[in-house]
């Protein structure tokens, strides 16, 4: 395919989708949010007003707007109506890559002995494309079912951009609203742009690249590439008579609309250097490029001010490492950059850098608003907390004329609140996305890599800011329950199959108190005591020692529990080996 | 007409000499004993610094500053030319790039990490200019990068303006070992034997040649007025290109005799040199091939027998191939050795019998002369770069240390400020701490990081326990 | 046809050659040197700034500025030069390791997590191309121990010089080699796996806490079978326990006759280790003791000497200051810990002088710079009556210098260990002597 037809193409698609999205939008009810305090974010706020919903988009706001008859009416007297909120760069909607750490999630780190399995595997594992190819599109991977975006929604954000984690090219970002509509009709851009990553990250085997410079030689490569097969087809379309045709290049003309810069990048970075060189490859190709992530832009505000750079930066904020042993042991640099990342916001608002926030690695939607005002308390004003989450991210995107302020017009993304969006206790008690009413419901766990938080990340309580209980849900509507600890009690039959050796059936008996599991397992030796069980949702975790001779081997274990089965690893120190189970009747 | 330009120069002039001024930008290092390196040691003697450069060096009474120099009495201590480490992997976030045997696209100068805290350590031992070098897990490795400490100051800061640009090559075991993989489970990659290391280099070669013909083709044919495409440009090629047209200088790893006179040869039949062999811990066995090739040694010192192709390292290594006439320089290869290169110099007096001035460049001037630096670091002469380190003691006697060490004139690490330095950290660090434990803040849950995939000298380490050497 | 005569002649010479080979041994061993117009620095006495070491049956017989020269004493005349005693290297795998990373030639790691009776001793390569290397700067006596585990075995105190091990033994077992268990320790290697960013999770602090039950169940096991084994000896009614190779090698540790030489950093396990040893009554020697100066007043007070980590060595962490393994030794002198320095390995055994002398170049008194490398070992390793210091009646372990033996620049001119007179050539030298001249 010759560029310039690809990129009509790509256009069609586009205009397709958009048009697909209006008319779904007509389908919608008629409602009226009356007597709330209405921060339209880009005019005076509005004490008292009321904002009409109908087909999907606002059709009227004010003070003195009549309440339209066939309106479903919100009396929301005390409330603060806000426009829904934007995460300007997250992975919702899409299963990420399937870490092979056994994955305790939260706090960024796996336990040591799940890493080396991890490890091991990623060393062994044959070399792969993922993460290689930048023709891959996000839009056709979106995985979304009626409850995907509940947390999202419950939290208030209502429209993201999204893309995969992980890779050098990470995908064609698609822009969507969380409704719980078929893809196709929650996408509002797609392709918006691409996201380009510094490192492969695991699980990639040993192919090229597999170190940082490997990584800048590769995109300097292929962005190399694209310009010489753009420019080759030119020269080859201009005038075929006796030239050899050139060969088709899906990676490379999937850069044309890039190194043209007409598509622009975003660049995940971390560290003030990530960032100093990511802008540096940016420039040495003329990319348009925006800078996801940036935790560490406090130190460079002004240089990013100089270059005229865009940030969505990410409020998932770096955190203590769970069991420190020792304070002391952290480097000054470790504690200063957790000191001043929530800072990063006000430093780039100093400088004039423009922005918008994201939940960068935050898997809890919640903490999203609790993080905002983190950086409010770290000196950004608040109405610029809001503008970042609101109509700056829709002006960066290129939708301030369909998203980010309530105005008449524009997509009903609309939240209600209990009070104002930053203080503590306030609950989100509606979410309009596309004009559609949700049920704000408590976050549960959701299945990992859904949005939500991986399976065993800590629970570490709800969150002072966090979404409204189930019964404060405006409708009756079902709303999940909390997940109730699930039953591991009871004599179970497990097939392990260490390496070296054939299947061995062992017995593990199981006591349950909550969520602290006491037992013992068979050995060769006869029964051992199991210690530090848990049960984390359906993760059951524990581990016990072998002793032989001298010796003692420590053997972590961590299974999923379904029913009566139960499937999971066992770790040693130098090894990892999977079992099964089932409980006996 | 000339009036009116004579009058300009003249303003110029003014205006030149006023900024000067102004800036006041000189240091006088008076009464200290001046190990110049290359031109013998002044006893009593000063060095003025102006903008960065020497402009004089010589007894104390022969040179004048200005009224406002700044002056750093030097009674009873050692200057010395700042350090220069030619093989180094300090202050890089990665090192190999060692999925493929030939990876001359790759550029160290990516990689650097101006915050790595071994800048500042090699500084305090008196190092001001470091090789940056690509790892040896790769016959042909990336491309390598030359930085000054300048401690707290940007990337773009450290870099030499003008610095040559020179390719890591790698011999011997390094190279094949993923031929032989350390995990069973892992694929082997080409090559595996010493013989097929050479092959890898001279295949590199070829495509090198081949791919300068295709540009030669197309721009003769662009001439004849042909409605041609340029060829692709490829990263990795164009490195060899310009290896091979004598623009970018191979620095490579080697041990073993055979493999040192194995590359000197295969470089002669492709009408070029080797550069610099790094590391030649056999050096001493070929020193007249060498010689003859026309190539420098940059070594380990006094490393031997951590693994097998070292066992036969001796440390008269440095002193037998000085006297053949070859450029030799000591390198670290390693952060700690870097921190304390006027150890690694002194014992070269001892082993092999140096005189004092020849130890000395060993660790300056010659390493100098091997980066194509030496005329603007390297010893302390007039027109020089004021990279200099002064020492409460002579330098190569082991109760010495270094107390100052500038660059460009400017001090980036003294003692006295260390000390006083420490006492800040722990109060921060203490105060940092105490806030954490008052606001502890929320646990929020995150996405799992990927594991940190080691590299082939971690898996070394870990499985055999031993570091190796890159 | 062979002439009858010139055979006899042949077995003669081949009987002649072989006599004057076993005289020449034993001549050797019993030969006597006076070494004349020397400076003598004895480190436990005042130095002779001119003197005579008289060395007689492997033993220095006398030393001193007014001593009288034997008749039959083969006189090295030393004017100019300086003779010290032979320096001590703490902690070193010497005999047991010789291409570090060709896994058939090392010897220092036995399976296991208990084995005490491993000797390393039984290991050492008297032959090995490293001891002549050890020698070049001053280094005639080495700790040279097992790794690995929890109890690794038996270090030795060797010569580095002998026909066979027992010949180089000073005191075959001089410490029982020990790891505190340390989180994220995992026997055989560590290392990258042991513990990365996120902290330590509870199955290493249970595995850790696990590794130490293990450990004094050890030592109580051992301390049940000696308490038995006495009994037994006391009582002949009383049924005789089986042998155990394992418990019967930690009776010397009970009784407090042979230290447990203890690898521990953190001022958390130095302390633990210690506590260890007082609740056992078991004699210690720290060895690594990075965090030691966090333990000092702990340390002084039991008396527990501490095998520094090597000096040139990189700070533990980022905010570290950059001298502080160069300064470690200056604070615990100050604080009245007992030390003695090492090179921690094997291929810088030859570098141990500089170690000393850089840490008095950050703030160590020079003379205790020189002890930590000579008499300090000696007595911590018990051996201080025979080894460490110029003595009438100690071991003649003896290197005759251009200088001090710390300085980067001095060359050791002469060597004896135990009286004889020992080749100062090595791999490197011959190397040199072959290669130098190269056509």
């Amino acid at each position: 395919m010759k560029p310039r037809s690809y990129l009509q193409l790509v256009l069609a698609l586009s205009l397709l989708l958009l048009a697909r999205h209006s008319v779904s939008a007509q389908t919608g009810e008629t409602y009226a949010i009356k007597g709330g305090t209405i921060v339209t974010v880009t005019g005076a706020i509005i004490p008292n007003g009321v904002v009409v919903i109908r087909n999907g988009l606002i059709a009227a706001v004010g003070a003195d707007v009549a309440v339209p008859a066939d309106a479903r009416v919100i009396e929301a007297a005390g409330m603060m109506v806000y426009p829904g909120l934007i995460d300007a760069y997250s992975n919702y909607g899409l299963r990420p890559a399937e870490q092979p750490q056994g994955g305790l999630g939260g706090r960024g780190g796996g336990a040591p002995a799940n890493q080396q399995a991890a490890i091991l595997a990623a060393l062994s594992a044959p070399p792969s494309n993922v993460g290689l190819l930048p023709e891959t599109t996000v839009a056709d991977q979106l995985q979304i079912a009626a409850e995907t975006f509940d947390a999202q929604r419950s939290a208030g954000i209502t429209a993201a951009l999204t893309a995969p984690r992980d890779g050098i090219f990470r995908g064609q970002s698609a822009f969507i609203n969380l409704g719980n509509e078929a893809s196709e009709k929650l996408l509002l851009k797609a392709p918006h742009s691409l996201s380009i990553g510094f490192s492969r990250g695991g699980g990639f085997g040993g192919g090229y690249p597999n170190s940082g410079m490997g990584v800048f030689a590769f995109l300097r490569q292929a962005f190399m590439d694209a310009q010489h097969y753009r420019d080759e087809w030119n020269w080859y379309s201009k005038a075929p008579r006796g030239k050899n045709r050139p060969a088709h290049n899906k990676s490379s003309e999937a850069l044309i609309p890039v190194v043209n810069g007409r598509m622009p990048v975003i660049l995940n970075v971390t560290s003030e250097r990530d960032i100093r060189r990511a802008v540096g490859l940016a420039e040495e190709f003329k990319l348009k490029y925006l800078l996801a992530g940036a935790t560490q832009s406090y130190l460079v505000a002004d240089y990013l001010k100089q270059k005229d750079a865009t940030v969505l930066l990410s409020l998932s904020f770096p955190q203590k490492p769970a069991n420190v042993e020792d304070p002391e042991s952290e480097s000054l640099s470790t504690l200063r950059n957790r000191a001043e990342a929530p800072k990063a916001a006000a430093a780039l608002h100093k400088a004039g850098v423009k922005f918008a926030f994201t939940s960068g690695t935050l898997t809890r939607p919640a903490d999203f608003v609790a993080n905002a005002a983190r950086a409010i308390e770290a000196g950004l004003p608040k109405d610029e907390a809001l503008k970042a989450m609101t109509i700056y991210p829709a002006q960066i995107f290129g939708l301030a004329e369909q998203l980010g302020s309530i105005e008449k017009g524009k997509i009903a993304n609309l939240i209600v609140t209990s009070g104002d969006l930053f203080n503590r206790d306030t609950k989100v008690k509606f979410t309009f996305v596309d004009g559609k009413q949700y049920v704000i419901k408590e976050a549960p766990a959701p299945p990992r890599g859904m949005g939500g938080p991986p399976a065993g990340g800590r629970p570490g309580g709800r969150p002072s800011s966090g979404p409204a209980a189930p019964t404060e849900a405006p409708t009756s509507a079902t709303s999940r329950p909390a997940p109730a600890a699930i039953n591991a009690a009871g004599t179970w039959t497990l097939t392990v199959n260490p390496p070296g050796g054939g299947p061995v059936t062992r017995t593990l008996t199981l006591k349950q108190d909550g969520n602290k599991i006491t037992g013992e397992i068979s050995s060769s030796s006869g029964p051992v005591p199991i210690g530090d069980g848990k049960l984390n949702g359906n993760e059951l975790t524990f581990i016990y020692v072998l002793r032989y001779n001298d010796n003692e081997l420590v053997i972590a274990a961590r299974a999923k529990i379904e029913g009566n089965s139960m499937t999971g690893m066992m770790e040693t120190n130098s090894t990892s080996y999977d079992f099964s189970g089932t409980r006996k009747p | 007409m000339k009036t009116y330009r004579f009058i300009s120069l003249a303003v110029l002039l003014c205006t030149l000499s006023l900024v000067a001024l102004a800036q006041s930008n000189e240091t006088l290092i008076r009464n200290a004993t001046i190990m110049t390196a290359s031109h013998g040691t002044i006893t009593n003697g000063s060095i003025l610094i102006r903008d960065g450069k020497i402009v004089a060096v010589d007894k104390a009474d022969k040179v004048k500053a200005s009224s406002n120099a700044k002056v750093m009495d030097a009674t009873g201590m050692y200057v010395t030319p700042g350090f220069i480490d030619s093989h180094s992997h300090t202050a890089l976030d990665s090192i190999n790039e060692g999925s493929l045997s030939v990876t001359a696209m790759v550029r160290m100068r990516d990689m650097v990490d101006n915050t790595n805290i071994n800048i500042y350590r090699q500084l305090a031992g008196g190092m001001t200019l470091i090789h940056q070098l690509h790892g040896s897990a790769n016959a042909i490795g990336g491309q390598n990068n030359l930085i000054k400490l300048k401690w707290g100051k940007s990337v773009e800061e450290m870099l030499i303006a003008d610095a040559p640009r020179t390719i890591k090559f790698a011999l011997g075991e390094n190279p094949k070992r993923r031929g032989n993989p350390t995990l069973p489970s892992q694929s082997a990659r080409f090559p595996a034997t010493r013989m097929g290391v050479e092959e890898t280099i001279r295949e590199a070669f070829t495509q090198g040649r081949e791919y300068i013909k295709q540009w030669d083709d197309y721009e003769a044919a662009k001439k004849r007025g042909e409605d041609v495409l340029p060829p692709r440009k490829d990263l990795k090629l164009e490195a060899m290109a310009d290896v091979l047209r004598g623009k970018i200088d191979i620095h490579s790893h080697c041990y073993r005799a055979d493999e040192i006179v194995m590359l000197a040869r295969l470089c002669e039949e492709f009408g070029i040199k080797v550069h610099t062999f790094q590391h030649v811990l056999e050096g001493y066995k070929v020193a007249p091939e060498i010689k003859a090739h026309g190539a420098n040694a940059s070594i380990l010192p006094d490393w031997w027998a951590y693994k097998m192709e070292a066992y036969d390292a001796i440390p008269f290594n440095a002193a037998i191939m000085h006297r053949r006439g070859i450029v030799v320089s000591i390198h670290s290869d390693d952060n700690e050795a870097a921190r304390r290169f006027y150890q690694e110099a002194g014992k070269m007096m001892k082993y092999g019998d140096l005189s004092e001035e020849e130890a000395l460049r060993l660790v300056t001037l010659n390493p100098a002369i091997q980066l194509r630096l030496d005329k603007r670091v390297g010893s302390i002469d007039v027109g020089k770069d004021a990279d200099l380190v002064i020492f409460n003691g002579h330098p190569f006697s082991v109760y010495s240390r270094p107390e100052t060490t500038m660059i460009e004139g400017e001090i980036y690490f003294d003692r006295k400020q260390d000390l006083e330095m420490r006492e800040k950290i722990a109060k921060e660090k203490k105060d940092l701490i105490e806030r954490e434990k008052r606001m502890p803040g929320q646990v929020q849950p995150t996405l799992p990081q990927p594991p940190t995939i080691p590299t082939e000298d971690d898996l070394d380490t870990h499985l055999h326990g031993k570091r190796n050497r890159n | 046809m062979k002439p009858k005569i010139p055979n006899l002649l042949l077995i003669l010479a081949v009987i002649a050659t072989f006599a004057a080979s076993l005289l020449a041994q034993s001549k050797d061993m019993t030969a006597v040197y006076a070494i004349r117009n020397a400076k003598i620095v004895t480190v436990t006495g005042a130095t002779i700034e001119k003197g005579t070491v008289i060395i007689r049956d492997g033993k220095i017989a006398d030393v001193g500025a007014n001593v009288s020269v034997p008749s039959n004493a083969k006189v090295i005349d030393a004017t100019g030069l300086s003779v010290y005693p032979g320096l001590i290297d703490s902690n070193t795998v010497l005999g047991l390791n010789e291409v570090a990373s060709v896994d058939m030639t090392i010897d220092t790691t036995e399976l296991g997590d208990f084995k005490p009776n491993m000797k390393a001793l039984t290991a050492v390569n008297p032959h090995s191309e490293h001891i002549p290397v050890a020698r070049m700067n001053g280094v005639t006596t080495v700790l040279t121990c097992p790794q690995g585990g929890i109890i690794s075995g038996q270090c030795a105190l060797i010569n580095a010089d002998g026909w066979t091990p027992q010949q180089m033994a000073v005191k075959g077992s001089a410490a029982m080699a020990l790891n505190y268990p340390v989180l994220g320790f995992g026997g055989r290697g560590g290392g990258f796996f042991a513990i990365q960013a996120g902290g330590v999770n509870d199955a290493q602090r249970q595995q850790r806490d696990r590794q130490v039950e293990a450990l004094k169940k050890k030592i109580e096991d051992a301390q049940a079978y000696l308490k038995a084994k006495e009994a037994v000896a006391a009582d002949k009614s009383l049924p005789a326990r089986p042998v155990d190779l394992g418990l019967e090698a930690m009776i010397p540790v009970i009784k407090g006759e042979v230290p447990i030489r203890v690898s521990a950093n953190k001022a958390n396990d130095i302390k633990a280790a210690v506590e260890l040893a007082s609740q056992y009554k078991l004699k210690i020697v720290i060895n690594g003791g990075e965090d030691a100066i966090k333990v000092a007043a702990l340390l002084k007070e039991k008396n527990v000497p501490v095998i520094l980590s090597a000096v040139l060595e990189l700070p533990d962490s980022e905010d570290a200051p950059y001298d502080q393994a160069y300064s470690r030794a200056a604070e615990l002198h100050k604080a009245g810990v007992k030390f003695a320095f090492s090179s921690q390995g094997i291929q810088f055994i030859r570098t141990l002088p500089y170690n000393a002398g850089t840490a008095a170049a950050f703030g160590l008194p020079k003379e205790e710079a020189l002890k930590a490398v000579t008499i300090y070992p000696a007595q911590i390793f018990g051996a201080d009556k025979l080894v460490g210091s110029i003595e009438a009646g100690k071991i003649a372990n003896l290197i005759i210098t251009d200088g001090d033996p710390l300085e980067l620049r001095t060359k050791v001119k002469h060597m004896f260990i135990n009286g004889k007179q020992t080749d100062l050539t090595n791999k490197h030298s011959r190397l040199n002597d072959k290669f130098k001249d190269r056509p």
